[in-house]
């Protein structure tokens, strides 16, 4: 008996597609800043609040302890470029955004990122992304999002290979 | 992943499992216009093997779940207990031609497998 392939056709040119573009630009994260000040974006004082897993029209959180957002926060502003250890360290000290974080809560809550810190760091990320991963079930490796690009030397450069959006919530209306 | 065809999609390895001779001569024939690398194999029970086999990455299992839908979700599961070590699971989809139910359908979509219908 014959059958009409064409929605079998349709469907594998989808999940084609759907693979072709999570292995090009890797998946979608969102990660919530909150404690806003009217007319800032992204500025110092603000929180990073929470990472979420965008796939299929899911939001689903990535539980990453403070340290872990601030350096996700950050791989996902600088997802152009892979950066070593001691430049990451050195980014996220520099930044006010990270100094002084959360600060427009009045509470302040900030992690010291050290050089030695990091690689520690990429690993547990990367085990939180396992676990979403599986819970959405993208057929994604982790080492494949969180990039880790050998250089010449010895030095090890750490890029996140994915499309990370930035949303706030909390709105202040004035500093307080 | 290799070489790249037009509007994105690119090459992809496909593994088909499960059809009638005919059903997967047929089905190979058109996935083969788009270029694609198409794989035959005729038990599902040989699938998670042929791929093992296979050695390469595949990029999408496709299988025909009309008379045994618990083998095919048997299957999916070993695929997916397979990747887990490997990485870049392949996308897998299960063809029916008899409606198995909404179960059947969220059990495969928690695998991250996809259903659909044929007449």
């Amino acid at each position: 008996m014959s059958i009409d392939l064409r929605p079998v056709i349709y469907k594998v040119e989808a999940l084609l597609f759907e693979r072709f573009v999570l292995m090009s630009s890797g998946p979608r994260f969102r990660v919530i800043h909150r404690f806003r000040i009217t007319g800032t974006q992204c500025a110092a004082g603000e929180e990073v609040f929470a990472i979420f897993l965008l796939y299929r029209g899911q939001e689903i959180p990535v539980s990453l302890p403070l340290a872990l957002r601030l350096l996700f926060d950050y791989l996902g502003r600088h997802c152009n470029v892979g950066q070593s250890a001691s430049q990451i360290a050195a980014g996220m000290r520099a930044s006010s955004f990270y100094r002084n974080h959360a600060t427009n809560s009045g509470e302040l809550s900030r992690r010291k990122i050290s050089r030695s810190a990091i690689k520690e760091y990429v690993l547990r990320i990367r085990r939180a992304l396992d676990a979403v991963l599986k819970q959405a079930s993208i057929p994604l490796d982790t080492s494949c999002i969180l990039v880790s690009e050998q250089t010449e030397g010895n030095e090890v450069l750490y890029r996140l290979r994915a499309i990370v959006q930035c949303r706030h919530c909390d709105e202040l209306s004035a500093k307080r | 992943m290799s070489p790249q065809l037009s509007g994105g999609a690119e090459m992809a390895r496909i593994v088909i499992g499960g059809f009638d001779q005919p059903t997967a001569a047929q089905l190979a024939m058109r996935l083969r216009v788009g270029r694609h690398d198409v794989r035959i194999c005729e038990a599902i029970s040989d699938c998670d093997r042929h791929i093992i086999d296979l050695g390469a990455e595949i990029d999408l299992v496709v299988m025909d779940g009309t008379a045994d839908p618990g083998l095919v979700d048997e299957c999916f599961k070993g695929i997916a207990d397979l990747y887990a070590r490997r990485g870049r699971r392949p996308m897998l989809l299960c063809v029916s031609r008899v409606y198995h139910g909404p179960r059947f359908e969220m059990d495969l979509e928690n695998k991250g497998a996809r259903l659909v219908y044929v007449h």
